[in-house]
């Protein structure tokens, strides 16, 4: 399947810059099933819109979660 | 019960609020120049240069507001936003309050995402809790609000009871059967549900023991007014504000609610803007920023919307600024005084004086027995400007009695002496139970003669 452009930019970048220890385990830990999933869908890549979409729907709820954490503290 | 939806921006200071939100406001600004045609076009007819921009004083001194009317005209009946057919997961119309066209805002995965957040804070902060049940009574149509009260029941874990599609007897009767913590309503319908629970004998604190909270939003009310709800539901009146522009909720009272009474006075509540998800600005007659105290015209900037964000736009809706130093209930999030929401164009010149139609609200629907009413502004075969109320009222109220002192109320609110013609009940319908319809009232119609078109 192929990767949606753009998925799940907040939760890689939240990873990647560091920030993640800002930020309670939850968040991490989503951000990491995310990943798996991800790299599932990506290793068999059959055509699976709905889990597509379903990926790019809890990227979209991770932006949010992400907002509502606010400035670092 | 908690009265927190989340610590970390009730807790935070004015200054990391101010910055956070100006960070994501310069954003905004330049993803929408970016990405939205109506925004390319707008700040380049208007020279801004997005790049240049670095504080808020930058985004009030450069950024030009946008109206209704540059939405509309840009849009030409399409949708508005940038997003292609791919990107789109809702849209929804504006609600006609104003009588000037629709928009129709498109909605990315991200706005879905966003929908509801607002909301919670509005139902959390009024001591709402998960797995309670919540009575939704404003429509479920093409607008924002059907998909918005969902949103929000599930980002603050609350149960919805869809009393759309049920009539006031059948809504009054649903609070009992599903055990409802909450209720959702325009002031003017909350009205109307009283006095069918009146009609029918009900006692809330018998028959609807876990009611606590009443959520208004949509229309002004008075203090007075509020505080008799409060005493016959026994439930805390609070208050939340947003439109199609604001993507849900950006103001609430917070957890003292719309009514304070504190050693021995009674003062209206707070509504708290969520500035971390919209930014607000207040501007008063002069075209200036209103200091606390003032009123002045809603500019929302929204900072969680993407299909269609909406940037210095100017809402239509006025209010007032609360004038303490600082809420009771400690939040560094910016205050407005709760119940003086009102649409601008509301106004009505009645023999040369300025009318607010919210004034005779509070004179006439604070009376026991009524119902609604509409007014007329007239022109009478003397030439003389008439105003008409015909006012609906429970069966058993003393007609001549009823017009009588509303007579002298709605003279003493607004200077002038209105005829008044007592009607049938069930003769004004209720727009909250028109599912196609603007479910906030439009209760007055102008029928000047100088104001009619002539005939050729």
């Amino acid at each position: 399947m192929a990767r949606p452009p753009g998925s799940c930019p907040r939760a890689a970048a939240v990873t990647a810059s560091g920030d993640a220890g800002l930020l309670p385990q939850e968040i991490d830990r989503l951000s990491r099933m995310v990943q798996q999933c991800r790299a599932l869908a990506d290793a068999d890549p059959i055509d699976a819109p709905i889990v597509a979409n379903l990926l790019a729907y809890i990227d979209a709820l991770v932006d949010e979660l992400v907002n509502e954490m606010g400035p670092p503290r | 019960m908690s009265h927190t939806a989340n610590r970390r921006w009730e807790r935070a200071s004015a200054e990391s609020i101010t910055a956070f939100a100006t960070r994501r406001l310069l954003d905004t600004i330049a993803r929408a120049y970016e990405q939205v045609p109506f925004y390319r076009w707008f700040y380049t007819d208007s020279g801004l240069d997005p790049t240049r921009l670095r504080t808020m004083s930058d985004v009030r001194r450069h950024v030009p507001f946008v109206t209704k009317s540059d939405l509309l005209a840009f849009a030409d009946g399409q949708e508005l936003g940038g997003l292609g057919p791919p990107g789109i997961r809702q849209f929804h119309l504006t609600s006609g309050t104003s009588g000037t066209g629709r928009e129709i805002h498109v909605r990315d995965l991200r706005d879905i995402a966003a929908l509801g957040t607002g909301g919670a804070y509005a139902y959390l902060w009024a001591g709402l809790e998960p797995g309670q049940r919540f009575l939704l009574t404003i429509p479920y149509g093409q607008t924002l609000a059907g998909p918005y009260f969902q949103a929000s029941c599930q980002a603050a874990g609350l149960v919805p009871v869809n009393g759309f599609a049920l009539d006031s007897e059948a809504r009054v009767e649903a609070l009992r059967t599903y055990r409802c913590a909450g209720l959702s309503a325009t002031p003017s319908h909350l009205h109307r549900l009283t006095a069918v629970a009146r009609r029918r004998g009900l006692e809330p604190a018998v028959d609807l023991p876990a009611l606590r909270a009443i959520i208004l939003s949509g229309e002004a009310y008075s203090l007075q007014w509020a505080r008799d709800m409060q005493e016959f539901w026994g439930a805390q009146v609070h208050e939340g504000w947003g439109a199609t522009q604001t993507l849900g909720v950006a103001l609430a009272t917070c957890p003292l609610g719309a009514v304070v009474e504190r050693e021995g006075s009674v003062t209206r509540g707070i509504l708290h803007a969520l500035d971390h998800r919209v930014v607000i600005e207040v501007l008063n007659s002069q075209g200036e920023q209103a200091e606390p105290g003032g009123r002045g015209e809603i500019v929302v900037s929204t900072l969680r919307s993407f299909g269609m964000p909406c940037i210095r736009f100017r809402m239509g809706d006025e209010i007032r600024r609360d004038h303490r130093t600082e809420c009771g209930c400690g939040m560094q999030l910016s205050r407005y005084e709760a119940g003086t929401l009102r649409r601008i164009d509301d106004m009505i010149k009645i023999r040369g004086m300025n009318v607010w139609p919210q004034a005779v609200d509070g004179a006439v629907l604070e009376m026991d027995g009524v119902t609604d009413y509409r007014g007329s502004v007239y022109t009478d075969d003397d030439g003389r400007e008439q105003v008409l109320l015909e006012v609906e009222a429970t069966a058993g109220a003393s007609a001549p009695v009823l017009a009588d002192t509303l007579q002298r109320r709605v003279k003493a609110a607004i200077g002038v002496t209105p005829l008044v013609r007592m009607v049938s009940p069930g003769t004004i319908a209720d727009p909250a139970e028109d599912g196609d319809g603007p479910f906030k009232v439009r209760r007055w119609r102008v029928r000047r003669v100088v104001a009619q078109e002539r005939q050729p």
